[in-house]
């Protein structure tokens, strides 16, 4: 291959940067800091297009490390030959299409390499391109990589499989790690600390089920114990039984006797209770009648000494008994004989009122001359009428002061002095226009005194016009002149007709006693009315003979009902019988419901007498506590009898309920007693709690045994699952560290196969640089390079750097030579000899020719010694 | 009479190994139990003689206890005959104040219950008795003799094995009927000219290990005239498979496929079944065999499927033999150590391509 020119549009701080190429040796020999370095990753970045693009670090980034410092397009082209046909390669890494090879010949787009140019064109990726054909100034030294040694075998053509070793062997050893026994990590040591915790688990388990099994035996036997107790307890309880029975029939019999001697007993307490009574048991319902007559007998006692009179209503009875024994009036009439007492004393009251004396006569006679026929209403007129001519004189000063203030504010000339006013300004400039006939232009005194006689025109028409005003005033004064005369005529009028009337009932007219003249004659009208009216009632009283008619009535009804002294008033006669009626009433009443009860009382003892006489006993005084006393004894005898009966049917029952025959046998005596069973009973009780104790404990103990024994086959079965899957494992493992190891020796045996040309190439490379002795040198499988000293091989780190580079750049182009036998790479050197002494460096420049060629060379370096 | 012999019931196994499908079928055991209870209801059954390992761990759960009593308290008709064995112990009964009237146990020494015209005799075999049971044995011979017992049949006797029944010791002492239980798959054998022999095994596979028909013998007896009819009655619910699949020649998992279908098809596998698939034959080393993805091809298929894979791999050392690849290089190596057994070569063979090829090691 060979490169022909190139154009860096933008790249790092290169821009617009074109470069020729020319077969052989092509020296770039720049200063420091022009971009040599950013040049040679140009060329890189044209094959293989930009590293590390996700990478953070910006010596890592190649987008980041070589974006343009100007800005611009970043990108560029490169044009190369390769087997006899030339491409350009453009890369414009911000565009769309980053990648785009063309055909230089047609120049059209050409299909033969991919974007992944440097991968197919070289077979080797970019780490293996910067490891061979790239040679940096820091980076002389390379070893190779699976790429290389695929490159230098040439079978990456063929198969893949040894570019495939790094991926296998990582596999494997990814297996092997995750299996491996030497660290924890691996699942088989993690298995075996498992194994050995799950055998010391299961083995120190072993003896849970043969505890299992014991305790199980123990429980067996603690049942079998405890079945015996129960059995012994049933045994003593059927003793037990039977000796009860034999005490039961002795408690039984001596039951029996008590109860026929209760039967004696009872029986003559019932003979002594019947003795009470001398004849029949009277019956309890009956005795119970007579005890509540008893009780009614004690009422109607007290009830009748509650009703009895006292001694002196007895004696006022008797006395009322007299007057109303026989009869006595009954309300109505007592009422209408009150009404008419009541009629008569009104009668009375009338005549006394309407009697009429002389000297009324004398002075209704002397009221009748004085008003004649006269309506008594005219004074009053007349007063209303006086009243009203004195509110009219009251106002007439009023009237007339108003008149006077009225005919005072009129009389002024308004007019004339507006005139006066206006023909004086008038009469001014009329003046001065005469003036100014002499003294001025004579058309100037023309105009004022036209303007004066204008003005005084004016002022008479202002004066012509009329005033309302005063018309009003005028109106007003003329009304206040009608209202002061119609007044003062009304006066007049009044006093003339009082005038008169006075002295028609006697009375003299002054202004100032007028009022009160009128009011004296108006309470003469008054009297002379009622006197009149007095007059006529008096002539209409009812007559002397009925009023004797009521009184004799009235006379004959208190003489027949009344009792004691008489009084001066019929009314109060009448409310005396009337109290009287309704006294005696009472007491009547009162004597008859005494008379009533004790009739009752004498019938009730009768009664009780009887009762007590047909039982056979003799009367006590006090017969209730007598009727008591029997319901006492009756209620003893009753009792004793339910006693006595009660008795007998327990009796009864018993005799019914037990062979009375047995309680005549003799009974046993050689059973155990009660309270020995008893003991014995306590004893294997007390066993058998224990017993049962004992048993729980047993299944509590086997409960948490069982649930121990499980968890212990749950762990052999783990053990053993875990035993089966280590097996697997461990051989799995050996197997694949086999495998490695196999993989490993395999692909040594590979590359041993061209490790000899490649460190011929070397040596020679070696000495034409050094002159001295490349078979110093040796290399190994993995194209490690040592170098002999002292009889041993030494590693390359341990050389000078100036050797170091030299070694490591021979190394490259062996690698180069064995990679490339055909189509030769242009081999691209970014300064690899600055570490050279001068001695050394002309040697550098000796190889670079020879190199050249047979190799298209691109030396970047920044001096010229070394160009 | 009529009468049930079943044994190895192992209630409350744990069945770890069938993994999601274990609890379930644990209580699908006591199910059965129960079943078989049933049917022998339904059947006019009057004993039902239980020949050890009823429970299969100490620690009886409370549930399987529980039900088990349940089933014997409410079938007063039938009688229960429980002999422990080597998986029993007394656990389950720990809790019970007084047993049901009809479940009757035995000891360390001969217990004999009479049944109508049928003597049942039993003893639980254990280190101290093994020996000396064989003597102490006697038996009315004029009634039907049924002799249970828990252990692995043997024609010699054992020191120190509890499990051993020693048939040969058992001839010729009346029995007419020796009901055993410990073997979990039936057999019926001649005891002597009298009697017969025989395992009911188990009532429900439990693993791989127990294929097959499981379930109970069912007994008519006429015991007046000691005669008696025997018959086998298959009652699990479930039936285990192990499908062996030829896989030789295929070169992919999708052309193992087919050869595994057919296996089972062959086999007739019921889709309730649990089928353990098991690849042999002999495939290339390079053939791509992805067991994750077979056994999700058949999982669906059956209630448990299990696989296995017992295929060889065969490598052709003639075929790598000018290759001059890595991966030539390498099996070239690897076939010329003669330390390795040939299986492991091929392992390792196996491996190495499958790093080499990008594939996930296994």
């Amino acid at each position: 291959m060979k490169l022909l020119k190139c154009h860096v549009e933008n790249f790092g701080r290169l821009h617009d940067y074109e470069y020729t190429f020319t077969e052989g040796v092509n020296y770039i020999c720049q200063d420091n800091g022009w971009g040599k370095s950013t040049f040679a990753a140009f060329i890189r970045a044209m094959f293989y297009g930009l590293d590390g693009e996700r990478k953070r670090s910006l010596e890592e980034n190649e987008r980041k490390r070589y974006a343009p410092w100007q800005g611009g397009a970043f990108g560029g082209s490169l044009d190369f030959e390769v087997q006899g046909k030339r491409y350009r390669i453009t890369r414009m890494f911000d565009s769309e299409t980053p990648f785009e090879l063309r055909d230089l010949d047609t120049n059209l787009p050409s299909a033969d390499f991919s974007e992944a140019i440097g991968e197919e064109l070289f077979g080797i990726d970019r780490n293996s391109f910067l490891r061979t054909a790239f040679i940096s100034q820091r980076d002389c030294e390379t070893v190779a990589t699976d790429d290389i040694h695929a490159k230098i075998g040439n079978l990456s053509d063929v198969t893949d499989d040894i570019n495939q070793y790094e991926n296998a062997f990582e596999r494997l050893t990814r297996v092997s790690n995750e299996l491996t026994p030497k660290r924890i990590t691996g699942s088989i040591k993690r298995n075996e600390n498992e194994i050995t915790r799950l055998e010391m688990l299961v083995n120190s388990g072993r003896e849970i089920g043969t505890s299992l099994d014991q305790i199980g035996e123990l429980l067996e036997s603690e049942r079998s114990r405890r079945e015996s107790l129960r059995e012994e307890m049933d045994r003593l309880s059927g003793t037990q039984k039977q000796v009860a029975g034999i005490e039961a029939m002795e408690a039984k019999r001596a039951e029996w006797s008590r109860l026929r001697e209760a039967v004696s007993e009872k029986g003559a307490l019932v003979e002594e209770a019947r003795s009470f009574f001398p004849g029949d048991i009277p019956d309890e319902e009956l005795l119970e009648q007579y005890g509540e007559e008893c009780v009614r007998l004690e009422k109607c006692k007290s009830r009748e000494e509650s009703l009895a009179l006292s001694d002196t209503d007895k004696t006022q009875y008797l006395v009322l008994k007299r007057y109303f024994g026989e009869g006595y009036p009954s309300a109505q009439e007592l009422e209408e004989k009150l009404h008419q007492v009541k009629t008569l004393q009104s009668m009375q009251e009338e005549i006394l009122k309407n009697q009429v004396s002389e000297a009324d006569r004398s002075r209704l006679e002397a009221l009748k001359q004085q008003f004649g026929e006269e309506n008594p209403g005219e004074v009053s007129e007349k007063t209303t009428v006086w009243n009203d001519r004195n509110t009219r004189k009251q106002s007439l000063g009023l009237l007339e002061a108003s008149l006077l203030s009225l005919q005072a504010t009129g009389g002024g000339n308004t007019a004339g002095k507006t005139f006066l006013l206006w023909a004086a300004m008038g009469g001014i400039l009329f003046l001065f226009g005469v003036i100014g006939l002499f003294m001025l232009p004579t058309v100037v005194g023309i105009i004022l005194m036209v303007l004066g006689a204008a003005l005084i025109v004016f002022g008479w028409m202002q004066s012509k016009k009329p005033n309302p005003e005063e018309e009003l005033r005028k109106e007003r004064i003329r009304s206040l002149e009608l209202q002061l005369e119609e007044s003062k005529g009304f006066i007049a009028r009044v006093d003339a007709d009082t005038e008169q009337y006075l002295s028609k009932h006697g009375r003299e007219f002054q202004e100032v006693t007028v009022f009160s003249a009128l009011s004296a004659i108006l309470e003469e009208a008054l009297e002379y009315k009622n006197l009149k009216e007095r007059v006529e009632r008096a002539g209409n009283l009812p007559g002397r003979s009925k009023m004797q008619q009521l009184e004799q009535s009235i006379d004959e009804f208190v003489e027949r009902f009344r009792a004691g002294a008489r009084t001066s008033s019929y009314l109060e006669e009448m409310m005396q019988i009337k109290t009287g009626i309704q006294t005696f009433q009472k007491l009547e009443a009162g004597e008859k419901a005494y008379l009533k009860q004790k009739e009752e009382r004498v019938e009730c003892e009768s009664r009780i007498q009887a009762f007590l006489r047909s039982l056979g006993f003799s009367i006590e005084e006090d017969l209730r506590k007598q009727v008591e006393t029997i319901q006492e004894h009756r209620g003893i005898l009753q009792t004793r009898q339910g006693s006595l009966n009660e008795a007998k049917k327990r009796l009864e029952q018993f005799e019914a309920q037990n062979d009375i025959r047995m309680f005549r046998e003799e009974i046993p005596r050689d059973f155990p007693s009660l309270e020995e069973i008893s003991a014995r009973m306590s004893a294997c009780r007390g066993e058998l709690e224990h017993c049962t104790d004992a048993v729980s404990e047993y299944i509590s103990r086997m409960n948490d045994l069982g649930v121990k024994y499980d968890e212990w086959e749950n762990q052999k079965a783990e053990l053993e699952n875990l035993r089966e899957i280590q097996a697997a494992q461990k051989k799995k493992y050996d197997a694949v560290e086999s495998a490695k190891a196999y993989l490993e020796k395999a692909r040594e045996n590979m590359i041993a196969k061209y490790a000899k040309p490649l460190l011929q190439s070397f040596t020679r490379y070696y000495e034409m640089i050094t002159g001295g002795h490349g078979e110093l040198y040796h290399m190994d499988a993995t194209t490690r390079v040592t170098y002999e000293e002292q009889g041993k091989q030494r590693e390359l780190n341990t050389l000078s750097a100036g050797y170091r580079d030299l070694t490591g750049v021979c190394l490259r182009l062996a690698l180069v030579d064995a990679m490339y036998p055909e189509e030769k790479p242009a081999v691209i050197m970014d300064d690899p000899f600055t570490n050279l002494d001068d001695t050394k460096m002309a040697a550098g420049k000796k190889f670079l020719e020879e190199v050249g060629k047979e190799y298209q060379l691109l030396y970047f370096t920044c001096s010229r010694s070394r160009v | 009479m009529r009468m049930i012999h079943c044994a190895d019931l192992h209630l409350d196994s744990k069945m770890s190994k069938l993994e999601h499908r274990s609890r379930e079928r644990k209580a699908e055991l006591l199910q059965t139990f129960e079943d078989m209870i049933a049917f022998g209801a339904a059947h006019g059954v009057d004993a039902v003689l239980i020949a050890g390992d009823l429970f299969d761990t100490k620690n009886v759960s409370r549930t399987a206890s529980n039900a088990v009593l349940s089933y014997i308290r409410s079938n007063p008709q039938m009688q229960f005959y429980y002999l422990k064995g080597n998986h029993d112990n007394d656990n389950f009964l720990a809790e019970v104040e007084k047993l049901p009237e009809n479940l009757h146990m035995f000891q360390k020494d001969w217990s004999y219950y009479n049944l109508g015209g049928i003597t049942i005799a039993g003893v639980e075999l254990c280190a101290e008795n093994a020996g000396s049971i064989y003597h102490s044995l006697v038996l009315d011979t004029s009634r039907f003799n049924v002799v249970m017992l828990h252990g692995q049949e043997a024609e010699a006797m054992g020191k120190d094995r509890a499990e051993v029944v020693h048939l040969k010791s058992l001839q010729n002492k009346g029995i007419d009927y020796l009901a055993l239980g410990h073997v979990h798959s039936y057999k019926q054998k001649q005891l002597d000219a009298r009697g017969t022999y025989c395992y009911p095994g188990c009532l429900e596979g439990r693993g791989f290990d127990e294929c097959g028909e499981h379930g109970f013998v069912l007994l008519d007896i006429d015991g007046e005239n000691r005669k008696y009819t025997h018959q086998f009655i298959p009652f699990a619910k479930r039936r285990l498979y192990t499908v062996e699949a030829d896989i030789s020649d295929c070169t992919t998992s999708a052309e193992i496929v087919p050869c595994i279908s057919a296996a089972l098809e062959a086999e007739g596998c019921e889709k309730s079944s649990l089928v353990k698939i098991v690849l042999t034959g002999t495939v290339d080393v390079e053939c791509e065999k992805d067991l994750d993805y077979l056994l999700s091809r058949f999982r669906n298929d059956y209630y448990f499927v299990k696989m296995e894979d017992q295929s060889r791999l065969r490598v052709s050392l003639e075929d790598y033999r000018l290759d001059e690849t890595l991966k030539g290089e390498f099996i070239r190596l690897v076939m010329a150590d003669t330390g390795l057994s040939e299986e492991d070569k091929a392992t390792i063979i196996r491996y190495g391509l499958q790093a080499l090829a990008g594939e996930e090691v296994e």
